[in-house]
């Protein structure tokens, strides 16, 4: 049993049930087939399909790995967070700080984080070295974009 | 004469320059293991905004060329194809590398990337303008069938598992349905948001998809660094008489990946395999094939650079796109107001043609940026990902922001990107989500205008010939590759048994 696919079955058959309904509510047209509702529902009825053969796969097919195998037992602490998970973190408190902040205090914060979050490393050497390293990009890119590309960045609250 | 202009244009300071700047820009992120074509594309794509159709188009082309050349520099040198299209490359290019030899392996893949390119260019600009004449004669019929047979591709780019790049394309149908209907002006799954109105922008969602998930992607293992160069590399530029040997090489595996690029779906990686096995079978000396035999590299090289050329056929005459990277290019194409397809031949011959001398120029500059400067992009492509990573992250977000200085452009790349990750970390492909998102509204607008001029008849679709054509080919196209997978299915299970 493949318990991703069956779960990935399950929400995107719930997903399409639910935007199927709200297609029912879409006005209806003179001749069959040409409203605004005929092409997401022809969408939504094989997401239906796909989704009912990916649990049926789900269900039938072997996990791959050695079965059986217990995943090693990791402590819970800030390292045992996976990287991805803090990389979309830091990236998403980015997008919703970007305009208060401005460009030039988010983008600071984003890249020294980002670079620490990938080295977990806080020695005062390397925290300067990252420090360095977010200005000089800071200022690579605001010369491109704000500079040669006349795209208007965000000032933010600050200055 | 008209051509010639052409070649004046694309020779302009201004536009040379960026070209250049393309071809290098293409090569160097080509070269970096793990970054494709695409992203160099989806990331530099901001970049264009501010310029005219044509010095935008030709320095994508510029990043298209050197982003598919650039693959091969890792791939000889430290065994690390840059791209999946130069994994044949590292095949014989690493032993030759251990021999000594890197330098005449460099060179060997240089001048074969150049002559495919400049051959496939060459057949892309003779055959384009028939086949786009051809297609004038569609009417909605054609192009519904048409667009439901380049949707069919997404089952030759869904990697491992049909069925999941089934979901990832019927995914992309549904993202391209959102916003206000083309022909009965109705707001479909905008819950409110009024900026879905005009439905998902496709630059944001393209950086989401091909670059921000693979920031997310590349965090899993940012401590992977590269290997260094440490072998000696020697002389690069091929000798007159090496370069003769070559020559029947180059231009049947330049045939090849003309051929191959012009196929919905089939892309660089098999366009050099196919050369390389076809070279390996004409060889005197098979057996030494992947102990450093420089037709290896030769054939390989010619074929994955003649693919460009040959990917640009159905995107531009139909537009069609057969891969990832053709499709970010059409997106490119719509954002500079241009509708690939056959009414670009009759309607913008004043960019079309820049565009065909100026991939031609890129093929050239490649070859001399890359014959001058290959030692030097390794040890770029070697540089440690903590210094790669968050500038390719930056670089996207603000990009996104770019296109039209809006914050909703950034969330619409952030969730592009998080949807992107969560689907290829459950092994359901990407590449389909995009060529739905550009096929979908063609299909559904050609699918329906159809219907109200046949008055609810579906034979429409089954009595035009080239509407039969097209979807007896697209249906002989998911029989061919459910065939396919079975024979691969039941071959592996032989294999582990």
């Amino acid at each position: 049993m493949k318990k991703e696919d069956i779960i990935a079955g399950i929400i995107f058959m719930g997903i399409s049930i639910f935007l199927f309904i709200q297609t029912l509510k879409f006005p209806k047209p003179p001749v069959q087939g040409t409203g605004p509702s005929f092409w997401p529902q022809v969408i939504l009825t094989l997401m239906v399909i796909f989704s009912i053969a990916l649990i049926i796969n789900g269900l039938t097919s072997r996990k791959t790995g050695a079965a059986g195998t217990a995943r090693p037992k990791v402590a819970l602490n800030v390292k045992s967070v996976p990287k991805s998970v803090w990389g979309i973190l830091v990236t998403t408190l980015f997008v919703f700080f970007f305009k208060q902040l401005g460009y030039m205090l988010s983008t600071f914060f984003f890249l020294i984080i980002l670079i620490n979050v990938i080295n977990f490393d806080l020695r005062p050497k390397k925290l300067i070295t990252s420090a360095i390293q977010s200005l000089l990009m800071l200022g690579m890119i605001y010369l491109i974009f704000d500079v040669f590309l006349k795209v208007n960045l965000p000032k933010g609250s600050f200055f | 004469m008209e051509f010639l202009r052409a070649f004046i244009i694309v020779f302009e300071p201004v536009n040379f320059l960026l070209l250049t700047s393309g071809v290098i820009l293409g090569i160097v992120v080509g070269a970096i293991p793990g970054l494709t074509a695409t992203l160099a594309i989806s990331l530099l794509l901001p970049f264009t905004f501010g310029l005219s159709a044509i010095p935008a188009l030709i320095m994508l082309l510029g990043i298209y060329v050197g982003g598919i050349y650039g693959g091969s520099i890792t791939a000889i040198l430290i065994r690390t194809p840059g791209t999946p299209g130069a994994a044949a490359t590292a095949l014989d290019g690493y032993p030759l590398t251990q021999q000594g030899l890197g330098g005449k392996a460099l060179g060997v893949a240089t001048t074969a990337s150049f002559f495919g390119g400049i051959l496939s260019a060459a057949i892309m600009i003779w055959l384009s303008p028939i086949i786009s004449s051809f297609a004038l004669k569609f009417s909605s019929a054609e192009y519904f069938a048409l667009a439901f047979f380049g949707l069919t591709i997404i089952f030759s780019v869904s990697g491992k598992s049909l069925l999941k790049g089934a979901v990832s394309g019927t995914i992309g149908l549904l993202i391209a349905s959102v916003g206000l209907d083309k022909i009965a002006p109705y707001p479909r799954f905008t819950f409110g948001i009024s900026n879905l109105i005009i439905g998902f922008p496709l630059l944001p969602a393209v950086i989401g998809l091909f670059a921000i998930a693979e920031v997310f992607r590349m965090f899993e293992n940012p401590e992977e660094t590269t290997m260094k160069v440490k072998a000696k590399i020697g002389r690069i530029l091929p000798t007159l008489k090496e370069l003769k040997g070559l020559l029947g090489l180059y231009f049947k595996s330049g045939l090849i990946g003309t051929f191959i690029g012009a196929l919905p779906g089939a892309g660089a990686n098999v366009a050099s395999f196919l050369s390389y096995s076809e070279a390996k079978r004409t060889s005197k000396t098979p057996e030494k094939f992947g102990t450093g035999m420089i037709e290896g590299v030769a054939a390989s090289e010619a074929a994955n650079n003649a693919v460009t050329g040959g990917a640009l056929i159905p995107m531009l005459t139909l537009g069609i796109p057969g891969d990832a990277v053709t499709a970010v290019l059409l997106g490119a194409l719509t954002i500079q107001g241009l509708q690939p397809g056959p009414l670009l031949f009759r309607n913008h011959m004043n960019v079309i043609q820049p565009l065909f001398a100026g991939l031609l120029v890129a093929n050239l500059v490649m070859l001399i940026s890359g014959l001058s400067m290959a030692p030097f992009v390794a040890r770029i492509a070697t540089l440690k990902k903590t210094t790669l990573l968050p500038a390719i992250a930056i670089f996207a977000l603000i990009g996104a922001f770019a296109t039209e200085g809006s914050l909703f452009h950034m969330k619409i790349a952030l969730g592009f990107g998080i949807l992107g990750y969560i689907l290829e970390k459950y092994e359901f492909p990407v590449a389909p989500i995009a060529l739905a998102i550009i096929l979908g509204p063609l299909a559904e607008t050609s699918f329906r205008t159809a219907l109200i001029r046949s008055r609810g008849d579906m034979s429409v679709f089954f009595t035009r010939p080239i509407s039969v054509i097209l979807i007896a080919l697209a249906f002989a196209s998911i029989i061919y590759t459910l065939y396919r997978n079975i024979m691969y299915a039941k071959r592996q299970i032989n294999l582990s048994e």
